[in-house]
Parts: structure tokens; sequence; C-alpha cells
């Protein structure tokens, strides 16, 4: 899923996600959940969750599909 | 809400007031500054604020009282948002007037932008009748002066609605690569036939970037009275003690968020706030204590966001829920079971 940190307003957002013909759940209004509970330092900012729902991975900064990938990967494990 | 109040609503020396401080105040264009003018007396308005920005609502109640100061009087006022916590993060703050009249914007204490606005606003809503006047831009974010028409439309005895149209065309609020035009303007304001101010709406649609790939983003402010009324001179001083209380230990929390400048405020805090416990600004107070703690749990924190975040390595996923762009709400728990990739991401 993804979630907007930057509170930019809902029309931005869905010409974004048009524009980059997304699938992805999502979320807007995330900038406390991101900054408060997320510690995020800059954006974007990738987090993995596994089955248990525990964090097991987190890359900040653009990411190329490979290292997403990769992350995914392990995070599958 | 008891009897005193209602007297006290019907009082002419309230009308009074409230034409002096909530209306003719700073009406347009200049005051005589050198003008004397009696103190207002002691009151108290609470006000039913909603702001409606690019498809963001923020709407709040404000409790405006109204206490003599040096120089004029001083509106002291508290705030709460509909989910009972308080626009721009912090609940009180206060606003100088100069005699009778005008705001003394250097006096302003901007704890909270979205209640500055709305004050100013109220404050600066012009009363001229039909014809050629001005608006406050400070009701839709704009530092200016509005030209517009007036059509007055008297309803009935009870009530004056006083409408203003932008004049002209578009008005340039910004040049540049990055340009703004204001392309309408309207203001609507709801007075009783004495002249105070029940309610106000203004509405503006902006324009940004050029002719040709212009955006139009609508702001619009709507204030609406639901209570006035004097207050006695005890609680007028124990709103004046409490504010004077209450907004240095807020001034320290918002300079910084140093566990040192956030254990100097709990200091001061507990110095002091037994006495204001029971007074009029209780729940003020109560804020003020929750948002120490949730302040000093942050400032105990690494500064670095990185080292925070390596901590969370392994543990459980801190759950929240959050709209998703249909409004539907979306929990993070509800995924259990399943590998997830959350991404944080800003349009920039």
């Amino acid at each position: 899923m993804a979630i907007n940190a930057d509170n930019d307003g809902r029309t931005r957002i869905r010409e974004f996600v048009q524009e980059n013909q997304l699938q992805q759940r999502m979320l807007v209004r995330g900038d406390g959940v991101g900054f408060q509970q997320y510690h995020l330092k800059r954006l974007p900012t990738v987090y993995f969750i596994n089955r248990k729902g525990n964090v097991v991975g987190r890359e900040a900064g653009y990411q190329s599909y490979e290292q997403l990938e990769k992350s995914l990967q392990k995070a599958l494990k | 809400m008891n009897s005193e109040w209602l007297k006290a609503y019907s009082s002419p020396l309230l009308l009074a007031s409230l034409l002096l401080s909530l209306l003719f105040a700073g009406s347009l264009p200049a005051q005589d500054d050198t003008e004397e003018s009696e103190p207002n007396p002691s009151a108290k308005a609470v006000w039913k604020v909603q702001r409606i920005r690019g498809g963001e609502v923020l709407e709040f109640e404000v409790t405006v009282y109204q206490i003599p100061a040096l120089d004029g009087n001083r509106w002291v006022w508290c705030a709460t948002d509909s989910a009972g916590s308080y626009p721009g993060g912090f609940p009180i703050g206060s606003m100088l007037i100069r005699g009778s009249g005008k705001p003394r914007p250097e006096l302003f204490d901007p704890l909270s932008p979205a209640v500055m606005e709305m004050l100013l606003s109220v404050h600066g809503a012009g009363t001229e009748g039909e014809g050629l006047g001005w608006a406050n831009g400070t009701s839709v974010g704009l530092r200016r002066q509005i030209s517009v028409e007036r059509v007055e439309t008297v309803d009935d005895a009870d009530q004056v609605i006083l409408t203003g149209h932008l004049v002209g065309g578009k008005i340039q609020i910004r040049g540049g690569s990055r340009a703004l035009r204001l392309s309408e303007f309207k203001e609507t304001l709801y007075l009783s036939a004495n002249g105070a101010l029940n309610r106000a709406e203004w509405a503006a649609t902006l324009l940004r970037g050029d002719e040709e790939t212009a955006t139009a983003e609508v702001r619009s402010l709507r204030v609406e009275r639901l209570e006035a009324g004097l207050i006695e001179e005890e609680e007028s001083q124990q709103v004046e003690s409490a504010y004077e209380f209450l907004v240095p230990v807020v001034r320290v929390l918002r300079k910084g968020m140093s566990l040192a400048a956030v254990e100097m405020a709990e200091k001061m805090f507990e110095k002091g706030h037994k006495d204001h416990k029971k007074g009029p600004l209780a729940d003020v107070v109560d804020e003020v204590a929750d948002l120490l703690k949730s302040s000093k749990r942050m400032a105990s924190q690494p500064l670095d966001p990185d080292v925070r975040a390596k901590k969370m390595m392994g543990k459980p996923a801190p759950d929240f829920s959050l709209e998703d762009l249909d409004g539907k709400m979306v929990q993070l728990s509800d995924f259990k079971g399943k590998t997830l990739m959350v991404a944080f991401w800003g349009y920039s």
C-alpha cells in the first residue's frame, strides 16, 4: 500500500495515481502516522512488514526496482 | 448555561460591547488611533469555525474571552476541533486590540494560524451598506484588502445580510512562474438589527499557474457565533491569570522539542497548575498537561529518525488507520498474515 505523507490534496493524489497508473491501495493524510509512528526522515520511505506483522526492513529514499525486490524477498522469508 | 448568562445576552451593555469589539473594531478603512475610548466590558463569545482549503476541511470551536488590558482589550482564545483536540498544535493564545479598535499585529500571538486568521477576519468584517467597499482577505489566507461591491439585503426586521462580490475581473496576487490569481470572491455577513455580527462566510476561487495550465483552488471560511455574554470581573481575572500562567509554558514547548525545554516547561507548569485547575480555563489546563506528556515522550527519543527507526526492526509494526482516496478507513492490522510493503511518499 502507499501512504501520502505530505498532506497533498486528494485531487493532486488522484492525478498522480492516474498518471503513473498505480495499483496500490492509496491512503491519505499519513503525515502524522508517518513522522510520529514510523520515524520518517525523507520521502519516499518504504517499510517491509512480514506475515506476523513485524517490521523487517526499511529503505529510505528512492530505490530501484531491483533493490525493492531484493528487500521484499528478504521480508518474504 | 445558567440564567445569568441569558440575562447578560440581552443586556444593552453587551450589545455595545459586541458592537465595539466584534464588529466595528478595526473596520475599514482608516481609523483614528488617537481617539480616547472606554475599555470594553469583559465578555465571552463562542464561535464555530469551518475552514476549507484545497479540499481539506478544518472545523473547530473557539472560545474568545475579552478582558481589559493596559492599552485596550485582550482577546484570549482557547480552541478545540471536532475531534476534541486543537487546531494548529496549541490550545491557547491571544490577540491585543488597541483602544476599542485596531488589532496590533506586532502583538499577535500566532500560536495557531488558523485561529488567528478567523479572529482577524471577524475583527475586520466591514459594516458599510451598499456600494463599493473592502473585504478582509485574511479570511481566505490573502493578507490584503479585497475590493468588493456590496449589495445590502434586508431579510426582515431582525437581520441584515450584506453580500459583497469581487469588483472587476481577476486580481493578480502573485506573478512569475508560480502565478496566483483571484478569480472569484464572495463575502456574506449576517448582522443582527443592532449591528452585531452573527455569522459570516467568505469564499474565494484562486487560480494557480499561467492562463493555460491554471488549476483552481477553492478556499472558504465560515464563522458562526454560538453564544455570547458578559462575564463577571472575577471570572475575567481568573481567565487573565490562567492565561498568563499557561502561555509561557506553551511558548517554551513551542520553541523547541529538546528534552531540556520540555522539562523546563514541565517545571513551570507544576508550580501553578493547581491554582487554575478549577477556573474557567480548566479544560485548557488539562490540554496543556497532555501536551506536556506527549512532548516529553517525543523529546526523550533520539533526535535522528533513522536511529529511532532502527529500534523498530523485528518488532510489531505500529498499528494505524487512515482513509483511502474514497474515504474508506483502512487499518494496518486488517492485513495481518500478508507480507506488506508500505510506501510513504510525497508529491514533490
